[in-house]
C-alpha cells in the first residue's frame, strides 16, 4: 500500500448554462496513491474529463464552479485554497496532464522543441541553450527518432503519435508526481496506441509517478490500470481493484458495460450471437431522475431505487459501489445471460 | 455458396495532390491500389485497417462517389462503373451507405420526416402521399425510433439515436448491399452494442448484405463472416473471419491482433505484445517492395524488392507474404504465453 498522493474529497463541479445549472460533477470522492495507475472510466458526458480539469483548477470560470466545499488534497495541501500564481507552480511540476488531441494542445506556431523549451524556462529556470538542449533531450527519452531535427518541427509537420509523444515528453518535463492521461490513445491508431501506452508505462516505472488514465475503452482500463473508478452521470458508481472489477463487478453499470463489448478473444463458434446491450441512454443533466440515475437502465430496479438516491459505500477493502442491490459473483442481466 | 452479389476487381483510386513546390512535379496518392474481392449475397464482409489504410475511399469508389482510376465495380454482374446515368441512379437503389459521423452526415435543417423523404422523392417512388408517410412510419419503427422522431430536427437526437436515423434512410429503398462505414466508431460502447444488434437483425428481417468497413478488429470479429485487412491501399490478407483472427497468415495482421487490448486483465498480464516500431508510411511515398516490410520484424532483404501478391494459403484464405514462418508454429494463440 502506498502512499496517498492525491485525496479529493466531494467534489462538485457545475456550468451555469442557459437552462440553468449543470453538475457535471456531483459529489466524486476519490484517492491516488504513489506510483499507482488509477483508472477513470465512463462513457461520454459522465463527468470523468471536467473531474480531471478540476484536479489542475482548469474549469474555465464563467461558466463553470468548482463549489467551496469540494476538497482536493494534493502532497498535502488543499488545492482550493492556493492562489492562482500558486496554481500555476502546481501545474507541470506537481502535476501534468496529457489531453487526447495532441493537434489542439499543442501551440501551431511554435516548434515543439521552442514550446518544450518555454516549460524549461518558465518551471525550471534554465538558461536558453540548456532548455534547448534537455528539450531535445526529452523528445529522445520518449522515443521520437531524430529528436534534433524533430525539436524544429511543427506540430502540424508530425503524425499523430509522435504528436502525443511530444505532449508527452512536455508533460513529463519537470517531472510531476501525477500524470493526468485523458484518453491519451482515443484519436489513434491500435498500433500506435499500443506504443504510447507502452512508453507511458515504461516512464512510470522509471520515474514512480502515480498515473490517472481516463478512458471509455475497458481495454485500455485492462492493459494499464492497477484499480479503477467508473463514473456515470457525474459521480462515481463503483470503485475496486482492476482483477476484481472484470471478475464480479458490483455495480449492474459496470456488469452492462462489460457485457456489451464485442469479445475479440472468446471463440463463438462461428454463430453471431446478439451482444448484452444497456437499454436507454443516459439521462439528460438538467432532468436527474429522482433516485438512482441508472434506475431506469438497470435490470435489477426496484422501486426503492427510484425514489432513494444511493450513495457510494464500502462494501469490502478496497472496493465501493453506489446501489441499493450490489450484484452477487456472477449475477447479470438475464438478456446478457443468454448473449 | 451463395451468388456473388458484389465483385470488385483490381480495383484503384489515386488522388492528385498538389506539388510540393510551385514547380515540382505533380505528386499522385495511390489511396487504393489494385483490391479485388468478392461479396456474396447475404455475407457481412469486413474491411479493417487504420487510418490512411484506403478503406473509406474503397467504399466511396465502390459506390461511385469517388471516380475509380482504374478496375470493375460488378453489382450484380453489370459494371457500375460502366453504367450510363439512367441505370447508375436505377442501381443507387439498391447499393446504400451508412457514414460514420452521424452529426455530420443528417442535414440540420431537416426534419427527420424529411430526410427519410428525400430517397423517395429522388427516386420518384410512392408518390402518393399518405402510402409515402406510412412507409416512413414503418421505417422508424423498424430501427426502434417513435413516431415523434418524425418532426424533430436531428439536433435533437443523441448519436445512437441519429444513427438509427442514418440506417432507415439507407434501408428506405430497400437495397440489397449496404456500405457501412465506420457505422458505431463515434457511439459510447453501451449504445454501440445497441446499433450492433439492430443492424444484425436488420440483416436478418430484409436479407442485406453488409460491406462493413472499420478499425476496430472487435466489432469485424463480431459482425462479419469474412474480413479483409488492408494496409496502405492494399488488401494484405483475406479470409473467414474465425480463420483469420484464429490464425492469422500476415504478418500485418498478427501484429495489429495482438496490438488491441482486451478487456480482461488476467488475459492482459499474460499477452505477449508485437509492437510495430514506427508510424504507417506516407501514401505519398509507399515503401519499396513489400510494403509493410520496414515494420516488420519478419523482413528478409529481399522483402525491400519484392512485392507480394495475395495467395491462397488454405482454402478460401488469402494472404501477401510468403516469407513469415506462420505455416508451422505461430498463430494468434502462440501469442498468450501459457
Amino acid at each position: 500500500m502506498g502512499k496517498t498522493v492525491l485525496e479529493v474529497q466531494n467534489l462538485v463541479t457545475e456550468f451555469h448554462v442557459e437552462h440553468g445549472v449543470a453538475r457535471a460533477v456531483d459529489g466524486v470522492s476519490f484517492h491516488l496513491e504513489e506510483g499507482e495507475t488509477l483508472g477513470l472510466v465512463g462513457e461520454s458526458g459522465s463527468g470523468k474529463s471536467v473531474t480531471s480539469l478540476s484536479l489542475m483548477r482548469l474549469v474555465p470560470s464563467p461558466p463553470g464552479r468548482i463549489l467551496p466545499s469540494s476538497r482536493i488534497v494534493l502532497g498535502g495541501r488543499d488545492v482550493m485554497k492556493l492562489s492562482e500564481r500558486e496554481m500555476q507552480a502546481v501545474r507541470g511540476s506537481e502535476v501534468a496532464m496529457v489531453f487526447q488531441d495532441p493537434m489542439t494542445a499543442l501551440n501551431p506556431v511554435y516548434t515543439v522543441g521552442n514550446q518544450l523549451a518555454e516549460v524549461l524556462l518558465r518551471h525550471e529556470g534554465l538558461s536558453r541553450e540548456k532548455a534547448r538542449a534537455r528539450a531535445v533531450e526529452l523528445l529522445e527519452h520518449v522515443g521520437i527518432p531524430a529528436p534534433a531535427k524533430r525539436a524544429d518541427s511543427y506540430p502540424h509537420q508530425l503524425s499523430g503519435g509522435m504528436r502525443q509523444r511530444a505532449m508527452i515528453a512536455m508533460a513529463l518535463s519537470c517531472s510531476p508526481r501525477i500524470l493526468i492521461a485523458d484518453e491519451p490513445t482515443t484519436a489513434l491508431d491500435v498500433t500506435i496506441q499500443a506504443q504510447i501506452l507502452e512508453l507511458i508505462k515504461k516512464l512510470q516505472r522509471e520515474t514512480g509517478m502515480a498515473v490517472i488514465m481516463i478512458t471509455h475503452d475497458l481495454g485500455v482500463v485492462a492493459e494499464t490500470c492497477d484499480r479503477v473508478n467508473v463514473m456515470y452521470c457525474g459521480r462515481i458508481v463503483e470503485e475496486a481493484p482492476i482483477r476484481d472489477l472484470f471478475a464480479a463487478p458490483k455495480h449492474p453499470y459496470t456488469r452492462g458495460l462489460i457485457d456489451s463489448i464485442p469479445d475479440l478473444e472468446a471463440s463463438r463458434g462461428g454463430v453471431r450471437k446478439p451482444l448484452f446491450a444497456i437499454p436507454g441512454m443516459v439521462p439528460d443533466i438538467h432532468h436527474l431522475p429522482a433516485g438512482c440515475r441508472f434506475a431506469e437502465r438497470c435490470f435489477k430496479a426496484a422501486d426503492a431505487c427510484r425514489s432513494s438516491d444511493p450513495v457510494l459505500s464500502d462494501l469490502a477493502p478496497g472496493r465501493r459501489a453506489a446501489c441499493l442491490t450490489p450484484l452477487a459473483a456472477g449475477e447479470r442481466a438475464p438478456a446478457a445471460a443468454e448473449a | 455458396m451463395s451468388a456473388p452479389l458484389l465483385e470488385v476487381k483490381g480495383l484503384a483510386k489515386h488522388f492528385e495532390v498538389p506539388a510540393e513546390t510551385f514547380l515540382g512535379p505533380k505528386r499522385r496518392i495511390a489511396a487504393v491500389d489494385g483490391v479485388s474481392f468478392t461479396v456474396f449475397k447475404g455475407d457481412t464482409f469486413g474491411i479493417v485497417g487504420e487510418s490512411g489504410c484506403g478503406k473509406t475511399t474503397l467504399g466511396r469508389t465502390i459506390l461511385k462517389l469517388e471516380r475509380a482510376t482504374a478496375g470493375q465495380v460488378l453489382f450484380e454482374g453489370r459494371d457500375v462503373l460502366a453504367l450510363p446515368g439512367g441505370e447508375l441512379r436505377r442501381l443507387r437503389r439498391d447499393i446504400q451507405i451508412v457514414f460514420q459521423d452521424p452529426f455530420s452526415s443528417l442535414d440540420p435543417r431537416m426534419t427527420v420526416a424529411r430526410i427519410l423523404e428525400e430517397p423517395f422523392s429522388i427516386h420518384g417512388i410512392l408518390p402518393d402521399r399518405a402510402q409515402r408517410r406510412r412507409r416512413i412510419e414503418q421505417l422508424l419503427d423498424v430501427v426502434g425510433l417513435p413516431k415523434a422522431a418524425l418532426e424533430r430536427h436531428p439536433h435533437m437526437f443523441s448519436g445512437g439515436q441519429r444513427q438509427r436515423v442514418g440506417i432507415a434512410r439507407a434501408l428506405a429503398l430497400n437495397p440489397k448491399l449496404v456500405v457501412l462505414d465506420e457505422p458505431v466508431s463515434a457511439l459510447d460502447v453501451s449504445i454501440q452494442a445497441q446499433v450492433l444488434n439492430l443492424l444484425q437483425d436488420l440483416q436478418k428481417e430484409f436479407s442485406l448484405t453488409y460491406l462493413f468497413i472499420a478499425h476496430d478488429f472487435s466489432v469485424v470479429r463480431h459482425l462479419c463472416n469474412r474480413t479483409a485487412v488492408m494496409y496502405l491501399g492494399r488488401i494484405v490478407e483475406h479470409g473467414e473471419t474465425q480463420t483469420l483472427f484464429a490464425d492469422p497468415q500476415h504478418p500485418y495482421t498478427e501484429a495489429l491482433l495482438s496490438a488491441v487490448p482486451v478487456p480482461d486483465p488476467a488475459l492482459e498480464k499474460r499477452r505477449k505484445r508485437i509492437l510495430l516500431a514506427g508510424d504507417v508510411p506516407s501514401p505519398l511515398a509507399p515503401p519499396s517492395g513489400c510494403r509493410f516490410h520496414p515494420r516488420c520484424r519478419y523482413a528478409r532483404p529481399d522483402c525491400a524488392a519484392l512485392d507480394p501478391a495475395l495467395a491462397e494459403v488454405r482454402p478460401a484464405h488469402w494472404a501477401a507474404c510468403p516469407v513469415a514462418p506462420f505455416a508451422d508454429a505461430a498463430s494468434a494463440a502462440a501469442l498468450i504465453e501459457a
